[in-house]
């Protein structure tokens, strides 16, 4: 039985060296064109270069997304940037357009893997999409895993499949209500998410609006994916990658959700059983902003339960992002602090392995070591080791840090299973 | 001038007959079709009605099939003579796949509507499916000169939706049962409109049906009056949509007249349509401007020249860099402040490591400090000079 790949996103190179460090296996990044995440940082040439090295540095692979529906104009370049993309060593190129799929081909010796915007939904498609010479199959997120595994066993191909994060409602890739209503091409980076807002409905066979919503609904958006209940039949079904959604999302998302299922993978892998883990992996994911999490269509296709009906935003979880461990010293841990920091607050250190450390803000230092009662956001701080637990052997740099927020956040009834 | 237009019924297949230049009927199934409306037996039926009346039918197999479904529906078709459709018109390559499989005559129309803006794309498709493909239907996102470019170079002849709703969204899941309390109503289509928030006046058109829930936009495509430069360029068919305008359980009602006036006084059915219209795209994918503005922000270009970047500092005191890439000092290195003005690195900074040991060097992650640069705010690059 093969165990997965996990494969996180990174929206720039510090998340990609946080994925990384948190023990992802393979890591997917957008360049500055070509992607489907206009507004992501994206990565430069060099920053490609970088990311290249230290991933395979530390055993994992680079993928970069090219998965833009392009129009003949947007192939200005392209040839060339593919070509580099090769130099580099870059491990494959994700892409959901024939037209580019062709000529990443013809300009490179890149594996190309099929995106989900392509909806590869069927082993009849899977085969065509072979003949053209794709290697991997990103399914679209409508199938179970059963009817992944049925595609990789009647084709032999390698299949990927989404295992976290937000969803598209559309099948992906046949939604464009960003184009004709905001000019903006939602196959080519510009989607404005216009499934998360409220909307009046209105029934037609009701002329007395009875059911009507007198007051906007959100009914189009989707609740987020996980799927801690079904790293077994990932295993089971042959899937060769579990993959993290988010490109655009913090470094605390990449080093939480990359922690939680690459634990569960490797307990699985190892026999111990990832069930014994799932109420842990809940309250960690948990942690993060999220729609109240449900498994998708994992198991069987989403239900009417599966919208995410708050009006704007998402829950924002029961933890918030503090900062991470820029550096380690032989006397100090530096850190970076996202919020203002004081002596006396209480952080969680949240180690790639091991358990989180909680820990009460006993001495805090600036970079010049003058000893201060507090920081405001967005500073840099030594801490001493000899105030840390265990003299802060288990922090590394690119360990995120969290503190507890006081309200619950998530809808109580919804189980692991729901 | 071919048009074609979706049927479901016989009193549909008398007005096609009647329908000057209308050569072709679009059949579908509730099993096969996203929007179908007709039973199985039914477009059998039909397919073999539109045959006597000189029409070619063409099946419509336009839901995306997940595999399960997928299996399904092969073997309820294992049932079906195919011999009355003149074509099968997919947009899942399953169903091509399957088709091309089990009826390797019978030509297939691709629909290539959405994401298929390119022409290395349709000549891959082209390419895959080989003789069997007979039309490729374009997508009204592209202008009218890469519409003309296309049909001229493409292998295969090309279709495109002349008048009809616009699809903005296409879901397999039931959304509108469950608000509108409908779940337990015996209907196969529940219709509904939708309006933004801040645009209530604006009702979008959706739809739930056994295959999923489609949203149209609030106006219609037409380009019925705009055709001359397409039919030069060999354009092969022009579809009329006029499903939601149709009680059952017919879907194509005065389409006669409409075919008429289409050749004769298009301007005046523009004009006259059910619905507002427009072409949002038929002069130029305006989407196609915006791109570069969405993706560039100020210090963007210079990304890739970029050492460091300033992470944090305080006034008068300190600035911390945060090393991007290895680098060695020069006298020419900048810093690029997030207004795009340029500083010369101040050769009296005194850089150094978070340790205080001197250093003209750096390694990437590492954390550098300098004694205070003013203007040197969190966001600014530190520039690799040229001899770098």
């Amino acid at each position: 039985m093969n165990k997965p790949e996990l494969l996180a996103p990174a929206k720039n190179l510090e998340r990609l060296k946080v994925a990384v460090t948190y023990g992802a296996d393979a890591v997917y990044v957008g360049g500055e064109r070509y992607g489907l995440r206009a507004r992501a940082d994206n990565f430069t040439v060099g920053d490609l270069q970088e990311g290249a090295t230290f991933a395979h540095r530390n055993g994992a692979k680079l993928y970069i997304t090219l998965n833009a529906f392009l129009h003949d104009e947007d192939f200005a370049g392209f040839g060339d940037y593919c070509r580099v993309l090769d130099e580099i060593g870059v491990d494959a190129a994700i892409a959901s357009d024939l037209g580019v799929i062709r000529e990443i081909q013809r300009h490179s010796s890149l594996d190309v893997h099929l995106s989900t915007q392509a909806s590869c939904l069927n082993a009849a498609a899977a085969r065509l999409w072979q003949r053209t010479g794709v290697k991997r199959l990103i399914v679209g997120r409508e199938l179970t895993i059963a009817e992944a595994g049925a595609i990789h066993r009647q084709t032999g191909m390698e299949v990927e499949m989404f295992t976290h994060g937000a969803m598209c409602m559309a099948y992906s890739g046949h939604c464009t209500i960003s184009n004709f209503t905001a000019g903006r091409d939602s196959n080519r980076g510009g989607c404005i998410q216009s499934c998360r807002i409220p909307y009046f409905l209105k029934s037609d066979a009701d002329s007395t609006n009875r059911a009507a919503s007198a007051e906007p609904i959100t009914f189009m958006s989707s609740r987020d994916l996980w799927g801690i209940g079904q790293v077994g039949e990932f295993f089971r079904q042959g899937i060769c990658s579990l993959k993290i959604e988010g490109r655009m999302k913090s470094s605390f998302y990449v080093a939480i959700a990359t922690r939680v299922y690459r634990r569960l993978i490797d307990a699985y892998a190892t026999g111990q059983g990832a069930e014994a883990l799932l109420d842990w992996a809940a309250t960690e994911l948990r942690s993060l902003p999220n729609r109240d999490y449900f498994p998708g269509s994992l198991d069987a296709p989403a239900g009417h339960d599966s919208v995410f009906h708050k009006h704007y935003g998402v829950n924002p979880g029961t933890h918030k992002y503090s900062g991470m461990v820029m550096e380690t010293t032989e006397s100090d841990v530096v850190l970076y602090i996202m919020e203002p920091l004081a002596v006396g607050d209480t952080l969680e250190f949240v180690p790639p392995q091991g358990e989180p450390i909680v820990w009460t803000v006993k001495d805090l230092y600036s970079v010049l070591s003058e000893q201060r009662s507090r920081f405001r956001q967005e500073s840099v701080v030594k801490l001493p080791r000899a105030t840390l637990p265990d003299q802060g052997q288990a922090l590394t740099p690119f360990t995120a840090i969290r503190h507890a927020q006081a309200a619950a956040t998530t809808n109580p009834e919804l189980s692991v299973a729901s | 001038m071919p048009f074609n237009t979706f049927i479901s019924s016989i009193a549909d297949l008398d007005r096609c007959t009647a329908a000057p230049d209308l050569t072709e009927v679009l059949i579908e199934p509730m099993l096969l079709a996203r929007q179908g409306r007709v039973g199985e037996k039914a477009a059998q039926e039909l397919a073999i009605a539109a045959r006597a009346r000189g029409l070619r039918p063409v099946l419509v197999w336009d839901a995306l099939m997940p595999q399960q479904a997928m299996e399904a529906v092969g073997e309820r078709l294992r049932t079906w003579d195919f011999a009355a459709f003149a074509a099968v018109r997919v947009n899942d390559l399953g169903a091509a796949a399957w088709m091309q499989e089990h009826h390797p005559t019978l030509p297939l129309h691709l629909i290539a509507e959405t994401g298929n803006h390119n022409l290395s794309a349709l000549q891959g498709w082209c390419e895959l499916l080989g003789h069997t493909l007979e039309r490729l239907i374009l997508s009204i996102e592209l202008p009218e000169a890469q519409l003309v470019q296309y049909c001229q170079a493409l292998p295969v002849p090309c279709e495109v939706l002349g008048a009809g709703p616009i699809l903005l969204f296409y879901s397999p899941r039931s959304l509108l049962a469950d608000p509108l309390h409908a779940e337990d109503e015996d209907a196969t289509h529940i219709a509904a409109t939708i309006a933004f928030e801040d645009h209530p006046d604006r009702p979008f058109p959706t739809v739930e049906t056994p295959h999923g829930t489609l949203m149209f936009l609030d106006k219609d495509q037409f380009i019925g009056d705009r055709l001359e430069s397409l039919w030069k360029a060999g354009l092969a068919m022009v579809r009329i949509d006029l499903r939601p305008f149709s009680p059952a359980p017919d879907a194509a009602p005065n389409i006669d007249r409409i075919c008429q006036q289409l050749l004769s006084a298009p301007a005046t059915l523009r004009q006259q349509w059910h619905r507002p219209t427009r072409a949002p795209f038929f002069n130029a994918n305006r989407t196609t401007a915006l791109i570069p503005r969405m993706k560039t922000r100020r210090l963007d270009p210079w990304r890739n020249q970029a050492i460091a970047e300033v992470i944090a500092g305080e006034g008068g005191s300190y600035v911390v860099f945060r090393v991007l890439r290895p680098f060695h000092l020069t006298p020419d290195t900048q810093i690029l402040l997030p207004t795009g003005d340029r500083l010369p690195f101040p050769a009296n900074c005194n850089l150094r490591t978070l340790q205080g040991v001197p250093t003209s060097q750096g390694e990437a992650d590492q954390l550098l400090l300098t004694d205070w640069i003013k203007k040197a705010v969190t966001g600014s690059l530190l520039l690799a000079g040229s001899e770098e």
